[in-house]
Parts: structure tokens; sequence; C-alpha cells
């Protein structure tokens, strides 16, 4: 092959991939333009049927089989943000629409198809309806090799608070290494607060990573009855992430007992578990402890001594009687700049 | 004419051809990662509730920090918008950098600026603040008045101010979608070792826009204009989006960037009087944390989340071109440490070289090729008819990616939906390769020259504002 040759067969390529593109883009612009026409079209059509159902005692099935099922991908951008904001009654007579009527068959239809973006299609819809009764194809799922088919059912699971699928979500989730702590807590504070005492009854056996989370949704959902096992568990914590999560949880409930623990941990060696066990300090120590927390002002970490003097000012008139005065205290020069910058924020901004 | 400077005439033109290749090639690999990339982007993002995080006990809150030097067009309107940001705990940090227009009076006469006695916890180091204000109207909106230090210095005395876990730092006449901070949050919450996230930068040039915010995204009337928005849906949608897959993320744009705070401060702040500070910044990151945590992450969200404004005028532009490659020049030069070295992984060993040879010496190589090219033809040292097929090839190549960005857009963000825009965007996509790019690369060749063994300040950008409420449209 000649270099001649060649070049006139990269052009011939480069031209070819050229028109393809520019056809593509039409073809695209076309087909997404089309798309949302009809979900107007679909809109403007049956909008007044949807209300009418809402505001009667009508069967759900009424309504969708009037709707042919080639525009039931309309349908569901329609309801969708319904769904999402309506509440109450309004919001059980749309979920029906989904999960009493046939476009529940669908949506199963699409979660046993081999396309992963229909898969996460009907797992949301059918997460966002409650629909009870998919529950066991969604677990199904959860095996699936895709990590965002997995994330979308495990949302979808924990939409319809199937609290005993709570441990195999965890486990199946944590297996991926991809998968962040914070996406997992957002998942499971997704289900209702009941997830707590099942999660309580199996936190021993978790694995790390699995406790951490698992404490953070005690502590989103404010779960004092979990205080005991976590103090317990803080007294043998060793990873700073545990320590912390431990330690955010039990001065969020107010857990006086842990008060002597979390102590202890303010002087931690390291800066991040220093940095919020001096806030859990402050909120949980009995008053006249602040002297504790003023020892802290002068960490050589720069956010512990800010955390510090945030806690001294948060909890007590003493403490903010102390921040005052080290804050004109001219010799430390570090503490008295923290110290500053919290009464800063904290009295001129909050007026 | 000697036979030895044939030789090498044969030889550089024979360098510039492998030169092409090598980064075609590169190319050809950022795109295929990049579709890849943003299609599974679009799966997950497709059925996201992004306001879930107003749910969440530990959301993480936000300091904006906004240096402003003569921002006196725009800057009013762009605040009002700001404020009206959906995101939870934010607040708003404007770091008047000694401007010597009406900057600061028109902020205090719109948002009934207060002086409040703040004393700042001086944590990187910054020219001294002066006063600090608050607004009476918006008590979110912070005002700092300090004396001229240049971008980096304004966004150490913002960072100085903050108070909350995250940093956004935006120019001042960008303007944020709603819906902008929970997008560039996402990463921090889905990996717990991101200390920076960019985001994806559009042009705002030709859009309609009332009172900061984009109601209708159009194409300017400018080819210039037409020509960057091609240029930027290829470096944000391609470059970046590339890179990103192998956390070889080197630049994040300062229109528009989040940061972890610590990391920020740990790292000392961005680095006063530095040229492409946004740059620099991202190099040093890398540089100081991947040693000690080989997991930690800079990334990028391919979501168009923020609109700036782009010169219009070859003037300006020229400068804008200038200053970006000796930015570059600067970041590459000051953290050299990096090149070939596999510590850094990808990083290291593909990414830096890449900007090191094909963004910082390419330009040279370009430029010189095209002399040496001409030369060669008139000289009939190379036959004719290959080197036009050869030129062909090029030109088309250049087509063939811009067309190609064009239709990652219209696959994902689908942000043009006129199809006339989209027929101009095609037409710039391929008018830019006659004269636009070339111009260019030799204003990138002149910044390398510049920064040689010229000046090496910022220099300073003229403002038109990218709102015009009398027209609409500008």
């Amino acid at each position: 092959l000649s270099l001649y040759n060649f070049l006139i067969i990269i052009i011939l390529i480069l031209f070819l991939l050229a028109v393809f593109s520019a056809i593509a883009v039409i073809v695209l612009h076309y087909l997404s333009i089309t798309f949302n026409q009809r979900t107007k079209q679909f809109a403007e059509r049956w909008e007044e049927s949807f209300f009418d159902y809402l505001s009667s005692d009508k069967d759900p099935d009424d309504l969708i089989n009037q709707i042919p099922k080639s525009n039931y991908k309309y349908l569901l951008e329609f309801i969708k943000p319904l769904l999402i904001n309506l509440r109450g009654d309004d919001y059980i007579k749309f979920s029906k629409l989904i999960y009493e009527t046939s476009v529940y068959k669908y949506l199963i239809s699409s979660l046993k198809s081999r396309s992963k973006q229909r898969k996460m299609k009907a797992a949301y819809f059918l997460g966002l309806s409650r629909a009870a009764k998919a529950k066991d194809i969604l677990i199904a799922n959860l095996n699936s090799k895709d990590e965002l088919v997995i994330i979308s059912v495990s949302l979808a699971l924990a939409r319809l608070n199937a609290v005993d699928s709570a441990d195999y979500i965890l486990k199946v989730l944590r297996k991926r290494t991809t998968i962040s702590n914070d996406t997992l807590y957002s998942i499971l504070v997704e289900f209702d607060k009941e997830i707590c005492s099942h999660l309580l009854r199996t936190f021993k056996k978790e694995n790390l990573h699995s406790k951490i989370i698992i404490i953070s949704v005690f502590r989103h959902f404010k779960f004092l009855e979990a205080a005991e096992t976590a103090l317990k568990e803080l007294s043998s914590a060793q990873e700073k992430t545990l320590i912390i999560a431990l330690i955010k949880f039990l001065s969020e409930v107010g857990y006086k007992q842990s008060e002597h623990k979390i102590k202890y941990f303010r002087l931690h060696n390291n800066p991040d578990v220093r940095k919020n066990a001096v806030v859990a300090y402050g909120k949980i120590a009995s008053p006249g402890r602040e002297n504790k927390i003023v020892e802290l002002i002068n960490d050589r970490n720069w956010g512990v001594q800010l955390n510090a003097a945030e806690a001294l000012w948060k909890y007590s008139q003493k403490g903010k009687d102390l921040l005052n005065s080290i804050a004109c205290n001219l010799k430390d020069k570090k503490a008295a700049s923290a110290a500053r910058m919290i009464l800063s924020y904290n009295t001129i901004f909050n007026k | 004419m000697t036979a030895g400077l044939t030789y090498y005439l044969l030889l550089y033109t024979d360098f510039v051809i492998i030169y092409f290749f090598c980064i075609t090639s590169i190319y050809l690999i950022l795109n295929i990662v990049s579709f890849r990339r943003i299609r599974r982007y679009q799966k997950k993002v497709k059925y996201e509730e992004l306001n879930k995080i107003f749910r969440l006990t530990e959301h993480k809150s936000i300091s904006l920090i906004i240096p402003a030097y003569n921002e006196e067009v725009g800057i009013v309107d762009n605040l009002k918008s700001l404020l009206h940001l959906e995101y939870p705990n934010y607040q708003l940090i404007v770091v008047n950098d000694g401007s010597t227009d009406n900057t600061l009076k028109l902020l205090f006469e719109k948002f009934s600026l207060r002086q409040i006695s703040f004393a700042p916890y001086y944590q990187i180091k910054c020219k001294t603040i002066k006063a600090v204000y608050r607004s009476s109207v918006n008590p979110s909106l912070i005002v700092v008045d300090k004396a001229n230090g240049g971008k980096a210095d304004a966004i150490n005395a913002g960072i100085n101010i903050s108070k909350h876990s995250l940093i956004t730092v935006i120019d001042a006449d960008s303007i944020l979608e709603r819906d902008s901070l929970l997008k560039i949050v996402r990463p921090f919450v889905e990996d717990e070792n991101v200390v920076a996230v960019g985001g994806s930068i559009r042009i705002a040039n030709g859009c309609r826009i009332n009172h900061g915010h984009i109601e209708e995204v159009r194409l300017s009337k400018s080819w210039l204009a037409r020509f960057q928005v091609v240029e930027y849906l290829r470096a944000f949608l391609f470059g970046r989006n590339g890179f990103d897959g192998i956390n070889g993320i080197m630049i994040v744009s300062g229109a528009f960037s989040c940061f972890s705070r610590e990391a920020l401060i740990n790292i000392g702040g961005y680095k006063a009087g530095s040229i492409g500070e946004d740059m620099e910044i991202i190099v040093r990151m890398h540089k100081e944390f991947r040693p000690v945590n080989p997991k930690s992450r800079i990334t990028f969200i391919p979501d168009p989340v923020c609109w700036t404004e782009a010169p219009e005028n070859l003037k300006l532009l020229k400068k804008q071109r200038i200053r970006w490659q000796k930015g570059t020049f600067e970041s590459v030069l000051l953290h050299k440490k990096l090149f070939f070295n596999l510590k850094y992984e990808w990083l290291g060993f593909l990414v830096f070289p890449y900007f090191t040879i094909f963004e910082l010496i390419g330009p040279i190589i370009e430029v010189t090729g095209y002399v040496v090219f001409i030369i060669c033809l008139s000289l009939g040292i190379i036959n004719t008819e290959t080197a036009v097929l050869f030129l062909l090839v090029a030109v088309l190549y250049g087509i063939v990616l811009s067309l190609l960005a064009v239709v990652l857009e219209e696959i994902s963000f689908k942000r043009y939906n006129n199809i006339k825009d989209l027929i101009i965007l095609f037409a710039a996509a391929i008018l830019e390769n006659f004269g636009y790019r070339q111009m260019t690369a030799v204003w990138r060749f002149m910044g390398v020259v510049e920064y040689l063994f010229g000046k090496k300040a910022w220099g300073h950008m003229e403002r038109k504002g990218i709102e015009n409420p009398a027209k609409g449209r500008i």
C-alpha cells in the first residue's frame, strides 16, 4: 500500500465519518424533539382525565386501559413529577396507576429485559410508586453485574421499605469497592425508621465498613435504642472513620453515658477524630467541663482549633465567656484568631 | 541548496507527521473513552433526584467564593441569581480585589452592605483584608474588600473568611444553572477521596439571559464565539472527560470549580501571582496528595453547569489564549517532577507528558511545521500531491473531532434546541479548521515565547457583559 493510497483511504474514512456524524446529530435531534412533543401531546390529551381520576373513586384500570401501551413511556414521564411531589391520598391514587394496572406488567417486563437502561427506569418507577409486590423481582436484580442497576434496585427496595432486604443490599453493595459510604448511606436512609431495629439486630455481625454506614443511619434517624451498642463498640473501635461515626451518633442522640469515652477521644492522635470529638464533647459534656475544650483551642491542627472554639460558643454561657477571653489574649495568636473567627461568625452573622 | 538542509527539512517534516499521528491517536482514544463515560453518566443521573441531599443530616455545606476585579458590568444581576441557587446551605463571599471601577459601590447600593467587625483566621497567606461587609437584605452574602493582589490572592482571602467544608470558586461573570451546586457536590458524596471537582463550562454569548439565568440556549451571531462553542464542547466533553477516566485531570476551569476546604488549606491555597492558577493548584494537589493517599481524586462533571462570556474580538481572544498558554507553561515547569513519574500512575506516565509535549510544545511544532511545510513545497522537496492529501487528512480529522463533539452533546445534554443553531454549529465545526485553529496555534506559540522572554503577569480581561436586558441577546 503506497502512502498515496493510504492517505486516500484515510480521507474517505474521515469523510464518511463526518457525513455520518452530521446525519447522526440530525436524527438524534429529531428523535429528541419528537419524544418531547409526544410527551407534551400526551399531557394535553390526558391531563384532564388524570385529574378527574384523582377527584373520583374510579378504578385506576379504567383510566389506564384507555391509554395505548405504546404511550406508556410518555405516561411515565407525565406521572413522574406528580409522584415525586404529591403526598397523602393523592400520592396513593397516582401510585396505584402504576402498581394496580397493566403499567406494572410493563415495568416488570422491563425489569426482566436485558437492557440496563430499561431495568433502571423500571426500578425507579416501581420504587417511586412503592409497588411492594415487585419486591422479589427487585431483590433478584440485586445480582446484576451492573453497578448502576444494583444502585437503582437498592433505592427502589429502600423506597418500598423492604426492611428484610437491607442486609442483602449492604452485602451486595459492600462488595463493590467503587460505591462510597455516602452513597450507601443515602440509599439506606430511604427506608423508614424501622430499618434501624433491623440493622441493630445484625450490627455485631457486620464488618467494619457496614458498621460505619449503619451507625450513620442510626444517626440520621436519631435511633436512641442503638446508643448502648454504639458505646460498647466505641470502647473497642480502632479505625478512625468508625470512631468518628460513633462519636457523632452518640452526641446526636445526647447519650450522656458516653461523655467520659468521648472526652478520651478528644485527645486522639488523629486530627479528624479530635475535630469531631471536641464538638461531640461540647454537646454532651456536663456544665463546668469547658476547660476540657479550651485545651484543644491550642491544638496544632486548625480544624480542631476552630471546632473547639465553635463547641465553646455553642453549648454554654461559660463557654462563650471563655471564648471571649481567649479572643482577647494576645499571647497565643493562633488560638485568639480561631476564637475571633468563630465569634465573628456567631455574633455578627447571627444577629 | 545543500543536500544537508534538504535532509533536515525532510527529517522535520517526518517528525511533524509522526507528531500528528501520535496526537490523533490520543484524541481517538479520548473520544472512545468519553463516549462510554458520558453514556454511563447519563444513565446514572437520568433517574436521580438531586434534591434528595436536602434530606440528609450530613449534606456538605458550601462557601461560594467570587473574586471580583472591575466587574461592575453584570455583577449585580449575577449575584442576584447566585443568591437563588438550589442548595440547602451555602454562603456567598465576593472578594473585591481592589477594583478601580464601581464594583464595590454598586454592591453597596444594590445589596445594602453594612460593615461588620470580622476577624479572619488567616490559614492561608493573602494580602490584608481592609473590610468585611454583610448584606442587610441577603444575610448569606458577604463582601470582602482587600488590596489588589490578583485572582489567586483574592480566592485565598475568601478561603480565610469561609466557614463551610466545601469551597466553590466561580468567576464574577459566570452564570450558574440553578442546580449546579447539587450537581457539583455529587462526586464528593460518591467518593470520599475526591478533593476537587471541575464543572463543564459553556459559552453564554447569544443565549437569552434574564436576571442572571439562562432562559434559552442560542448561538452568538459572532463566528468567533461560535468557534469557541465548538472548542469548549471538544475540550470539556472529550478532553477532560477522557482524562477523568484515568484520574488524570490536570486543570479544572477557574470559572467554576469546587474543592474540599481542608485540602485547599492543607496545600496552602492558590499560588499568589500565578498566571494559570486554576491549572497550577490542580497539578499541585495531585503532587501533594497522591503520594499520601493514592486514591485521592480530582474529577469532573460533564453536565453544562456554568455559562461564561467568550471574547468576541480578536484582540481579547489573543490576550486570553496567550495567558492560557503561559499558565500551562508555568504549571508544567513548576511541577516538572511529575514528568514520566510512575509514582503518579497514568497522570505521571501519560497525562503530564501529554500536556508537556502536545499542549505546551505543540504550538511550536505546529507553527514551525506549517513554515517548514511551505518551504518544502515551494522548494519542491516534497511531492505536492502527497502534501495536499496530507493537509486534507489533517483538516478532515479536525472536522471529524469537532463534529463528534457536537454528536456527543446531542446524545447527552441536548442544550441546543434550535435546529438552525445545530446547523450553524456544524458549519462552525468545519470552518474553524480554516484559519481559526491556525490562528490560535500562533497565539499559543506567542504565549510560549512571551513566557520565556517577556512578561509573566496575569494581564487584564475586559468584560463586555453577557447580559443585555434591553436586547435579550448579544
